[in-house]
């Protein structure tokens, strides 16, 4: 981080010359050019010297245990509770802290905390992070912890959704459905909404929906955080389950489970 | 050729997957024991960062564990010195 800031500044003091040099030459062949370019070069110079880039310049030290032993010995030797006390003033400084802490680094301070909640957020926002960077491993172990700690039924759908989206997309229909339609029940428990349960509809019903998907926009909103928690967990079970569905040749156990549980008969399968 | 694929397979990818023998950790809990009250609290709380944190972040969590936390700067130095920590 302290590297990349520095290179910025390092090629701001080098644009800083390069403009200065410019209009040192231009002052001697052309007057007006010249004193353009010694606007600009002041401008370059204000921006480089006023106070927020100062702070930029502040030099990080970094400290490392000698060895892995060395660390394990020394946390063995604290209380359960000495450690909580510890993690708890870390995650709050790094609450506080304006530098920047990785996600799931400052999450697993909250977690061993107590912070559970919060802890759990961070961890699905850090997953995410980490979905948009193809790290699909690391966003999977941290969906998985976020979903083993907490007790948000809701929230444990969206991890499941997330999954189950991630799996569908890799083709591994058994386990992404399975994932996907756990995380329905869930939301038909969490919001007592039995609609979300798969179900057969009446024509009537389907042509309602038919309507009700015209009139949805063409793009989903830019800004996610207009966007709730169960919308998106809705989303996510719910177009993992068609995708299952939609393409059984890569696993049929989404579709014999629609009829074992759901009552479904006859789903196309045509890989089947 | 076969030696170094099998060789390769061996390779442990991150070192947080070892297991040291009981022993070892036992060694390092009776050094670290040894320590002065401060240099113990300060490389217990070090711990709870990982292996690997910032001086600063270190600066503005531990003085609250010590018994002197004025003198945070000469614990800290003290731990260097000993080779518990490094920069």
């Amino acid at each position: 981080m302290i590297s990349n800031l520095r290179f910025i500044v390092d090629v701001g003091v080098f644009l800083v010359s390069l403009v200065s040099l410019v209009s040192l030459v231009s002052l001697v062949s052309h007057l007006c050019f010249s004193s353009l370019l010694c606007y600009i070069f002041l401008i370059f110079t204000l921006l480089l010297f006023s106070s927020q880039v100062v702070p930029v310049l502040e030099k990080t030290t970094h400290l490392t245990f000698r060895h892995q032993i060395l660390l394990e010995a020394s946390y063995n030797l604290m209380l359960t509770s000495q450690r909580q006390e510890v993690h708890c003033a870390i995650a709050d400084l790094f609450d506080s802290s304006t530098v920047e802490t990785e996600l799931a680094v400052h999450a697993s301070h909250h977690m061993r905390a107590g912070h559970t909640d919060r802890a759990c957020s961070l961890l699905c926002a850090a997953a995410v992070a980490a979905i948009k960077n193809n790290e699909i491993k690391e966003a999977v172990n941290m969906l998985t912890e976020a979903l083993a700690n907490d007790e948000n039924k809701v929230n444990q759908a969206y991890y499941l959704g997330l999954m189950a989206w991630e799996s569908v997309r890799k083709l591994q229909n058994d386990v992404g459905g399975s994932m996907a339609m756990n995380g329905l029940l869930l939301l038909a428990e969490a919001t007592g909404d039995s609609s979300l349960i798969p179900r057969i509809v009446t024509q009537t019903e389907l042509d309602e929906s038919h309507l009700e998907w015209n009139e949805l926009q063409d793009m989903p909103p830019e800004d996610e955080t207009d966007v709730s928690i169960l919308e998106k967990a809705t989303s996510l079970c719910m177009i993992s389950v068609a995708k299952c569905i939609y393409s059984p040749s890569y696993g049929h156990k989404v579709p014999e489970r629609l009829e074992r549980e759901f009552g479904f008969k006859d789903i196309a399968m045509p890989g089947r | 050729m076969l030696l170094f694929l099998f060789l390769g397979t061996l390779t442990i990818k991150d070192a947080t997957e070892l297991k040291f023998p009981a022993s070892f950790v036992e060694t390092e809990v009776q050094r670290v024991d040894a320590l002065g009250e401060d240099c113990k609290r300060l490389i217990k709380v070090c711990s709870c960062f990982g292996l690997e944190f910032r001086e600063k972040d270190l600066l503005a969590v531990a003085p609250r564990f010590l018994t002197r936390p004025s003198q945070i700067s000469e614990v800290l130095a003290e731990l260097r010195m000993c080779s518990k920590v490094c920069d």
